[in-house]
């Protein structure tokens, strides 16, 4: 699992997941993730390249989008392939961390 | 990367992992189901509703499951193919916990409510085919069916998987 960062418009950052959000590619990390999600108003987190979720990776985003909301921010997904998106919605996630299928999108929403 | 032992089947068509009982112990999932997912070439949706449920099956033990005995550190894992599904069985030797239990989650509505456990039997229902759970000598054993988009081409190994079956 690989996360790299970049920003994506004033302010607001886009984290590129690269790989499996299963039980060891989110641990791998956690921790990263976690940091940012602390230090950030504005998050995009690019799930394109990620071709699996399970419980373990669903807890890390909702964890982290409760840390950006706690200190006002907003955080966003972007473009999950179909099999991510069917468990994110399976799941319930997409209720409470929206998705968004441009980038255009995505960054109207977090910036709002 | 977590390395884990070559997913060979056995001589019935099988596959079976032992883990320590943690998540740092069922990192090395991931590589195994790999493994399997080659051997049998899976397509797409089969290798996502096994990797799903495995996940969270082994996970609830680590997750739910309080020490039972000297073995309860360990999570035993088996996948046998059968002719239109996977047979996956979870086996632990922690106290009794049948996971089926587990009433139905209410899907958040708000980030605020939104709860960060409970998700993975309500996912495991939505990607098997059937979930069954025995406590027997000790052991919770949770049975899993994953259901194939695609036939597997099975010959012998049909017949052995349903020997397996019969023993339980």
């Amino acid at each position: 699992m690989r996360m790299v960062t970049e920003q994506v418009a004033p302010g607001v950052t886009k984290a590129n997941l690269t790989g499996r959000l299963d039980i060891g590619g989110t641990q791998e990390i956690d921790l990263p993730f976690n940091a940012l999600a602390g230090s950030q108003r504005a998050l995009i987190i690019d799930l394109s390249q990620v071709d699996f979720i399970a419980s373990l990776g669903l807890r890390l985003l909702i964890v982290g989008a409760r840390t950006v909301q706690r200190k006002g921010g907003r955080m966003a997904l972007l473009a999950p392939p179909i099999e991510v998106e069917s468990v994110l919605i399976s799941s319930g996630t997409d209720n409470v961390v929206p998705i968004w299928r441009t980038l255009d999108d995505a960054i109207a929403a977090v910036s709002a | 990367m977590t390395r884990s032992p070559p997913s060979v089947p056995e001589s019935d068509g099988g596959f079976t992992l032992r883990v320590e009982r943690s998540m740092a112990g069922l990192a090395r999932l991931g590589g195994w189901l790999d493994g399997i997912a080659a051997a049998l070439r899976l397509d797409t949706r089969s290798e996502l509703a096994l990797r799903l449920c495995v996940e969270e099956a082994a996970s609830n033990v680590v997750m739910h499951g309080a020490p039972g005995d000297a073995d309860a550190g360990f999570v035993e894992l088996r996948v046998a193919p059968e002719p239109e599904a996977l047979r996956v069985i979870v086996e632990d030797r922690c106290g009794a916990f049948d996971p089926l239990t587990v009433p139905e989650p209410d899907l958040p509505t708000r980030l605020e409510d939104a709860r960060v456990g409970g998700l993975g039997i309500h996912l495991m229902r939505q990607y098997a085919k059937s979930i069954d759970y025995e406590r027997r000598d000790g052991t919770n054993r949770l049975i899993l069916s994953i259901p194939l988009t695609r036939a597997l081409p099975l010959s012998r190994e049909a017949g052995s998987s349903r020997e397996a079956d019969r023993q339980g």
